[in-house]
């Protein structure tokens, strides 16, 4: 599994990936502008565009600070201790809950002419209306790949509830003992924005044509790659500790989500009353607890 | 009465505690950590002797509830504002861009607190564990089985170690004189009262030391050449050192094998060192702690639960705790309650006097501090 960052490395030093880009860049101001007399969203920017490479992009009310802004659409987990205070581990389930200097989720700005690499952390930025807000997972490598490059135009064209497909089996059941990410979903940092967020699987050959025709319509065709998850509505926060799996398992059949429905709440606890087992342990505590101070009153005399 | 009853041997205590600090150490759920609290409790309940540092426990215990108050408190007002239910919402006061990451007020999160509860709680436990240590075995008697070599660092570092309980000590010693005076000993007024004579007692304590420690020959070498001498000092000093880097590339992440072998090695050389300097020094034991079986088997409750949870538990740390309830881990907690059973399976402390006989008690408690000071 440690072939992909090379291969990723490799890919980028191609200078085809670059001049693709451009063109792909130059390709991206006309579907913006095609996209923009079609939205009232675009005229007035009231909304924060983001692209989380790999997982998803969603459109955001503006306010807050970067991090609220994420979080407000995806399960974002940051941690909550020295020294990972405050930092963002997974999204969506993405990510390592483990981090160090090569794996971890990379914060960016497009506030019109491309990514520009996060000065500031995401908890004191505060993004402004009408920028995208871009996520990218550094997965091994010494540099931050750039998120796939999607304008706000495309992501927040519309309030519309659009219809999007999850996919059957998601391809990243993570779990605690394997902090990395599967090499099979690489987060296409260099890839032409009317492809799928995912286009880099070779498996999925999805046409320009269709893309373009899906860019016209204002619905993005990034959500039809079975390879990747979508946004997915949030599903009760996972165990991630405990042997069982527990809510992890998003089930089967390709549910429609609307995405500017997914509400923006936070994931409710699992349960509010403890297990059997911990329960019991917890009796057995106070026995001991008990105990050790009886014995202490019975010395004391 | 348990005419027959020793004091373990203090190694013995000090590593199974050692032991259950490392188990606190590697987790984050909140059960684990209160059985090791608990563990240690029952075991510091009944084989504690009966001196005054005995209490050592309890008061680190306070002190341990007054560390998870304050990292919540601390969370709570000046914390890192991370998403999350929010559980109460302060006014917030914009900070200008200089001040960093630094925020007062915002959005209080349930899991913030969560997690700050469960992080003040794995310091009280850890500070639980010295303390059960320190009242089960005064590290004073680990000066005693200390090698030749390392006895002045032993004797600083017990000086180091003691000086939270002495001072604690003192403080309820000149309370108690000042109220019997019929002198206040709250407010303002009373803490001059009590401030000024808990210093004198503290310099007087350090020059009575001094004194015993010169009377006994502290700091003397017996017949050893000076060549030898400076090598054993050197080489004790580059090998803990070299021991004290490895650490450091060990917790930085730099480099394991050079941070490993950097901190086996250092030790190495330390320990041999010591070996040399010790050889030729004629330092004699009053009455040794013996190691017999049931040193063994607090050894190996200590050992069992490093272990259990050296293999069956990562938690990731940075990660926090979710908002939910810890989830039971069966081996490690098992692993946790068989570390109490040197509560019922080791002899019982010496001198335990019935209850009511007061001055029987305390004329055996200056006879057991005597012996520990010899």
């Amino acid at each position: 599994m440690t072939g992909a960052p090379d291969d990723r490395l490799r890919r980028a030093r191609l200078t085809g990936a670059r001049s693709a880009r451009a063109v792909a860049a130059i390709a991206l101001g006309g579907t913006a502008a095609l996209g923009v007399p079609a939205s009232p969203a675009a005229a007035a920017p009231t909304h924060v565009a983001i692209v989380v490479a790999g997982v998803g992009t969603a459109c955001a009310s503006a306010g807050g600070t970067g991090l609220t802004v994420v979080s407000s659409r995806f399960t974002v987990r940051t941690g909550q201790a020295p020294p990972y205070l405050g930092f963002v581990l997974t999204i969506n389930d993405t990510g390592t809950l483990r981090p160090d200097s090569t794996h971890y989720w990379s914060y960016w700005h497009n506030t019109g002419s491309g990514w520009t690499y996060s000065t500031s952390g995401a908890g004191s930025y505060r993004p402004s209306a009408g920028t995208v807000e871009g996520w990218s997972f550094v997965n091994g490598s010494s540099s931050a790949p750039k998120p796939p490059r999607i304008s706000y135009a495309t992501i927040c064209a519309s309030s519309d509830p659009r219809p999007v497909t999850r996919p059957p089996a998601p391809t990243h059941a993570r779990t605690s003992a394997a902090p990395r990410r599967s090499t099979a979903v690489p987060p296409a940092p260099h890839t032409s924005a009317r492809h799928t967020l995912s286009a880099r699987s070779p498996a999925q050959p999805r046409s320009t044509a269709h893309a373009r025709s899906a860019a016209r319509s204002t619905v993005p065709a990034r959500r039809t790659a079975p390879t990747q998850n979508a946004v997915t509505p949030r599903t009760p926060r996972a165990k991630h500790n405990s042997a069982a799996p527990t809510s992890r398992a998003q089930s089967g059949p390709a549910a429609t989500v609307a995405l500017s429905d997914v509400p923006p709440v936070h994931p409710s606890s699992a349960s509010a009353v403890p297990t059997i087992g911990a329960a019991a342990a917890l009796v057995v505590l106070v026995a001991l607890g008990g105990f050790a101070f009886w014995q202490v009153r019975r010395r004391a005399g | 009465m348990h005419r027959n009853g020793r004091l373990l041997h203090p190694a013995a205590w000090w590593l199974w505690a050692l032991g259950l600090a490392y188990a606190a150490m590697r987790t984050n759920n909140a059960i684990l950590l209160l059985a090791i609290v608990c563990v240690a409790g029952v075991v510091v309940s009944t084989r504690r002797g009966p001196a005054p540092w005995a209490n050592a426990y309890s008061l680190l215990l306070k002190l341990g509830a007054l560390t998870v108050v304050v990292t919540m408190l601390l969370q709570l007002l000046l914390g890192v504002r991370t998403p999350g239910h929010v559980l109460v919402h302060l006014p917030s006061a914009p900070l200008p861009h200089w001040a960093g990451g630094i925020s007062i007020g915002g959005d209080v999160s349930a899991e913030a607190m969560l997690n700050a509860f469960v992080s003040g709680l794995r310091l009280a436990v850890l500070i639980a564990c010295f303390g059960a240590a320190n009242a089960l075995a005064h590290p004073a008697r680990l000066v005693r089985i200390m090698p030749a070599a390392l006895y002045e660092v032993g004797v600083a570092i017990v000086v180091a170690m003691t000086i939270v309980p002495q001072l604690a000590e003192s403080v309820v010693r000149v309370r108690a004189a000042q109220r019997l005076r019929g002198r206040r000993v709250t407010g303002l007024s009373g803490l001059r009262g009590i401030l000024v004579p808990v210093l004198e007692l503290a310099l007087e304590r350090a020059i009575a030391l001094a004194a015993s420690m010169d009377s006994r020959g502290y700091g003397r070498r017996a017949e050893q050449p000076p060549a030898v001498r400076r090598f054993a000092g050197g080489g004790v000093l580059l090998g803990l050192g070299a021991a004290v880097v490895g650490t450091y590339q060990l917790i930085s992440g730099g480099g394991q094998r050079l941070g490993v072998g950097l901190l086996a090695g250092g030790t190495l050389v330390a320990l041999a060192a010591g070996f040399v300097a010790g050889r030729r020094t004629r330092r004699t034991r009053y009455r040794p702690d013996q190691w017999r079986a049931a040193e063994w088997l607090v050894l190996g409750c200590g050992v069992l639960v490093a272990l259990s949870y050296a293999l069956a538990v990562h938690d990731p740390l940075a990660a926090g705790v979710a908002l939910e309830w810890p989830p039971l881990r069966p081996l490690p907690f098992v692993a946790t309650l068989v570390a109490a059973l040197p509560a019922v399976a080791t002899p019982e402390p010496p001198g335990l006097a019935p209850r009511g006989h007061a001055a029987v008690r305390s004329v055996q408690i200056a006879a057991l501090e005597e012996s520990v000071r010899a």
